[in-house]
């Protein structure tokens, strides 16, 4: 079992949108496809990329220009994965036989638990993408399986073609994106579970959950719209999941009660959310929370790379300035909409082109970025 | 390795954008010649026996900004934290569950829900940058962490406080 049954035969960079060092790395490996059956593999990564790219923020060209994606070429010498006849939920395979297939990952449904639990050898995985793209940011693992599965562990994201792209786009939220689980039960709303009624911890570390729903101190307070009500929905009945429909449009952002495994105490800030359900979109919080990290992951902000420290007083202010009024969707008049697209064009390319002349930094710094800050600090100072 | 540049990639085409990739390019190349890692991932493996680092990874990126090291970590969560000969912190990172206690499930609809974790080995990944002051690194689980593996477990009548999970060096070898 393991590197005896297959053979990684390289890797391919499928999206070059700059060097490894100053852009976001993407690496994809693939279980249980033969050498036959490489074309498959070729097809379910290319969709696992066209999805998630076609999903906010990644659909933002400053974020997509960020990244870079991998594909390791792994052939097994089997097709498929372990998936026993039985398991402690219950459940049998899919199509009613159980399979057994020597690949190089092993994965292996049910591991113990439930059949949609779908492991691979995670240590493998990650050494093998350590020494084939050392720069790596994010691991994706896609296995040879109609059977739905996945899982998502600190490194790696799994999923079976059975299951589809979304299971692993939301474990990317929980790593390297840092997100929590928004949804509102441990064990299922249905599951009639008693432990999970009231969150009775501090305020949780994770930025798109919540004890707090005081517009003023709101971690997302920025995002929430003066005429959205604080708490947006409450659950009146905190034995069970809220079942109301959303009063607010959807995507609207605010405090929505039932977040973090529990059904009251604790609020997540859309109704709807990919960490509360997979088939969704990031909410704008955790768009956010994403668009920051890869932005910053790839060094693609203009002020960052002047500053060469993302968490600079300046570079704070000007965040703050670009996230208002330069992210794609953020309102505004038509002057700034192109300027905004401006920047989503420019910005990657000109903090790259400061990363590798240094000299320019400290011009620009003095000449632009501070009296820029400045101005900002000034024009906030008037407002308050 | 090879390279395909997709369709879309003709974007980047602006002449000088790509004379700054290729720049860049160069400039890591001569880094990686000189070997002059901007950060190291150290990649951990955790099992009853305890944690250990079973790979080290130079990387031309630099590691994300350190946490204030000036107040206390958050009580629920795991940190890596560096520190000098001295045991003086020099960088710190909040760790995203590093040993989970619960798998996440997915129904058909894309509703999730967890399960108890029945495995007690799994792997995770901190990347620190290259410091001078580098000494070691310490995994320290916060007052409210709860850890079923052995040897992690808290006794029920043990003190709630921060303790220390695994304690590694980082001057072994050219990169730690």
């Amino acid at each position: 079992m393991g590197v005896a049954d297959g053979v990684v035969t390289g890797v391919t960079q499928i999206r070059d949108r700059g060097p490894e060092s100053t852009s976001w790395n993407l690496v994809v490996v693939g279980d249980g496809f033969t050498s036959a059956e490489q074309t498959v593999y070729q097809t379910a990564v290319d969709t696992f990329v066209t999805e998630l790219l076609a999903s906010p923020p990644f659909d933002e060209s400053i974020v997509s220009n960020s990244i870079n994606v991998f594909r390791v070429d792994v052939e097994s010498n089997e097709s498929g994965a372990d998936n026993p006849a039985t398991c402690p939920d219950g459940t049998t395979p899919f199509g009613g036989a159980a399979t057994t297939a020597a690949t190089y990952f092993d994965a292996e449904y049910c591991s113990g638990t439930v059949r949609r639990l779908l492991t691979v050898d995670e240590a493998l995985v990650v050494t093998e993408v350590n020494a084939l793209v050392p720069e790596w940011d994010a691991i994706v693992a896609i296995v040879n399986h109609y059977e739905w599965g996945g899982a998502g562990s600190p490194d790696v994201a799994v999923y079976s073609l059975g299951a589809g792209p979304d299971v692993a786009i939301h474990e990317l939220g929980h790593e390297p994106f840092g997100l929590a689980d928004e949804y509102e039960s441990y064990a299922g709303c249905s599951s009639g579970e008693t432990t999970q009624d009231n969150y009775t911890g501090g305020e949780p570390y994770e930025p798109n959950v919540t004890i707090d729903t005081n517009r003023a101190t709101l971690k997302w307070g920025n995002r929430v719209d003066a005429t959205t009500a604080l708490p947006t929905t409450t659950n009146s009945d905190c034995t069970q999941c809220d079942t109301q429909l959303s009063p607010v449009p959807a995507g609207t952002i605010g405090c929505f009660e039932g977040a973090f495994y529990h059904h009251c105490g604790a609020f997540r800030p859309a109704f709807d959310c990919k960490m509360r359900v997979s088939s969704f979109d990031f909410c704008r919080v955790c768009q956010d929370v994403v668009h920051g990290i890869v932005v910053q992951t790839a060094c693609c902000f203009v002020a960052t790379a002047v500053y060469g420290d993302p968490w600079h007083p300046d570079v704070a202010v000007i965040r703050s300035w670009r996230d208002r009024h330069l992210a794609s969707g953020a309102p505004g008049r038509f002057g700034m909409r192109v300027l905004a697209a401006a920047y989503q064009w420019f910005g990657p390319r000109l903090a790259r082109r400061v990363l590798v002349r240094p000299r320019l930094a400290a011009p620009l710094r003095a000449a632009i970025f501070q009296p820029w800050a400045a101005l900002l600090r000034r024009r906030a100072a008037g407002r308050g | 390795m090879t390279s395909d540049r997709s369709p879309e990639g003709r974007d980047i085409g602006a002449a000088w954008g790509r004379a700054s990739i290729a720049r860049i390019k160069a400039v890591d190349a001569v880094r990686h010649l000189l070997r002059r890692p901007r950060s190291i991932r150290l990649t951990f493996r955790f099992d009853d026996s305890g944690i250990r680092i079973i790979d080290r990874t130079p990387r031309l990126k630099p590691a994300r900004v350190s946490e204030p090291l000036a107040t206390p970590p958050h009580p629920a969560k795991i940190i890596a934290e560096v520190r000098s000969p001295q045991g003086a912190p020099v960088f710190r990172a909040t760790l995203n569950d590093p040993i989970p206690q619960s798998v996440e499930i997915f129904e058909p609809d894309g509703r999730p829900q967890r399960v108890a974790s029945v495995r007690s080995t799994g792997v995770f990944s901190v990347v620190v940058p290259v410091d001078r002051r580098a000494d070691h690194i310490v995994i320290e689980a916060g007052e409210n962490v709860r850890l079923a593996q052995e040897p992690f477990a808290l006794l029920p009548e043990a003190e709630p406080r921060r303790r220390v999970l695994g304690r590694f060096p980082l001057r072994k070898g050219r990169w730690g």
